[in-house]
């Protein structure tokens, strides 16, 4: 279940994580924490394992060199047999007590998969995204290409309403749908977080049923005022 | 190497393709002929194996009830260790004669595992794509949303340029470029079709390389005359 949420903008420091993780270790001083998607720049300090491939910044051998003491595991979280790695790791270790995602789930093609394993292999977790509102605002400029919305890159539009997290597929629909309350200034660079124990709930919509191909769209769910709104 | 290509309209006849499948079956009744994506709907009358997930239109159930003599390789293309199991049967049975990939590779991210792979299990082929240039018009209509280019769902615009496959990931950049040389109205509903024997190159630029994210930006080459050009 999902035990606290927010929507914050997503260039301060994510205290109250590092804050809660540390509460967690004054009965557990060796708790692990893994990080999925975390690559070489995992914020938390508390990180003792970390899931990812490397791209860029960084390479593995970077790693090794400026995190010793932190466990890789070194793969693709989009292919669902790379995961064995782990869950075997976990059947023989144990659940990990904690698990940070911040900032993949928009990046990938099947999030879905990921949020399907955070729950087999960690006790609860951490999960931050950028929030509906930033993904409207246009404001990137790369190599004088501009004026589309949120980031280049992010696949899917999140919101979370009624403690369920909603992930929509973003294609380029999205720059011709209007609406007043996503309309926010405000959301610039704001981000979702919530920490969630044993499980939460998902769901994630396709371009298709987005976008209404031969169903209802389901555009208008985003719109809606939804667990965390921006007033 | 790509030994045929054309850019024709999408509705026009593929026959050519069972004529040339024809052909090889004069000299080998027993060809085999697998379409990678085909679904139930298999547009050669030749296919004799399909690989693909049924989501929509058709089951399995219609599938095996419609089409008795195709074998069908039930799993999802996006999936690397899925492709074992096709593998498998080429090791023991070797490669399909040919395979059929037509309006598949523009709909899903990892397509390159999928050119990877083909050239794996068969011999030669054709793969069919929609051109940049029906990419590039704005047409489509889904319950009111409209005023984006091509087709909503497409993850990947395609050129062949120097018989090299390229492929540019689409995103919503792409609502905000133009360039005269790929504005065709002539180009509406058409498609890339070539045919390859043994292999063919191929290559993919991710959405940061095409507009340019902290490297060279990629997308004038996709306005670039190629091999096969609406005049």
């Amino acid at each position: 279940m999902i035990t606290s949420k927010y929507i914050r903008n997503l260039t301060k420091p994510r205290t109250s994580v590092e804050e809660y993780i540390g509460m967690l270790k004054e009965s557990k001083p060796n708790m692990s924490v893994v990080d999925v998607g975390g690559g070489i720049n995992s914020w938390c300090t508390h990180t003792t394992h970390v899931v990812d491939i490397f791209v860029n910044p960084g390479s593995k051998e970077e790693f090794v060199s400026l995190h010793p003491e932190r466990v890789m595991f070194d793969f693709d979280i989009t292919q669902r047999e790379n995961w064995n790695e782990i869950l075997k790791y976990v059947e023989e270790n144990g659940k990990f007590d904690y698990s940070i995602c911040t900032h993949t789930l928009e990046d990938i093609s099947n999030p879905s998969l990921v949020c399907e394993m955070l729950p087999k292999i960690a006790k609860r977790g951490f999960i931050s995204v950028p929030s509906k509102y930033a993904e409207y605002l246009r404001f990137e400029t790369w190599y004088g290409i501009k004026g589309y919305r949120g980031f280049f890159h992010h696949k899917w539009v999140y919101s979370l309403k009624n403690n369920v997290f909603r992930g929509f597929e973003k294609a380029s629909y999205w720059e011709y749908i209007n609406d007043s309350r996503l309309d926010r200034p405000q959301g610039h660079f704001t981000e979702i977080g919530f920490m969630w124990e044993d499980n939460f709930e998902y769901e994630f919509h396709h371009c298709g049923d987005v976008i209404g191909c031969h169903t209802k769209p389901l555009f208008p769910l985003i719109f809606e005022i939804d667990d965390l709104p921006i007033d | 190497m790509i030994t045929n290509k054309l850019i024709k309209k999408m509705e026009a006849s593929r026959g050519f393709v069972d004529d040339a499948i024809e052909v090889m079956k004069q000299a080998n009744s027993g060809t085999t002929v697998l379409d990678v994506g085909g679904g139930i709907n298999s547009w050669c009358k030749n296919t004799t194996h399909t690989i693909d997930i049924f989501v929509n239109p058709g089951s399995k159930e219609e599938f095996i009830q419609k089409y008795p003599e195709r074998t069908l390789f039930d799993f999802d293309i996006t999936q690397r260790d899925n492709w074992k199991e096709v593998l498998d049967y080429v090791e023991e049975n070797g490669k399909f004669d040919y395979s059929i990939c037509s309006h598949v590779i523009e709909d899903i991210l990892n397509a390159s595992l999928v050119c990877d792979m083909l050239q794996k299990i068969s011999k030669q082929g054709v793969i069919l794509v929609p051109t940049k240039y029906a990419e590039h018009l704005r047409f489509e209509n889904w319950f009111g949303t409209k005023g984006y280019r091509g087709y909503f769902h497409h993850k990947w615009i395609y050129t062949i340029k120097n018989n090299v496959l390229t492929g540019f990931e689409k995103a919503n950049y792409w609502e905000h470029i133009t360039d005269p040389r790929i504005e065709r109205h002539l180009g509406r509903d058409t498609e890339i079709c070539f045919m390859w024997e043994d292999d063919f190159e191929y290559k993919f630029y991710h959405v940061g390389e095409v507009v340019g994210c902290h490297c060279e930006a990629k997308y004038p080459l996709i306005f670039e005359i190629d091999d096969l050009f609406i005049p």
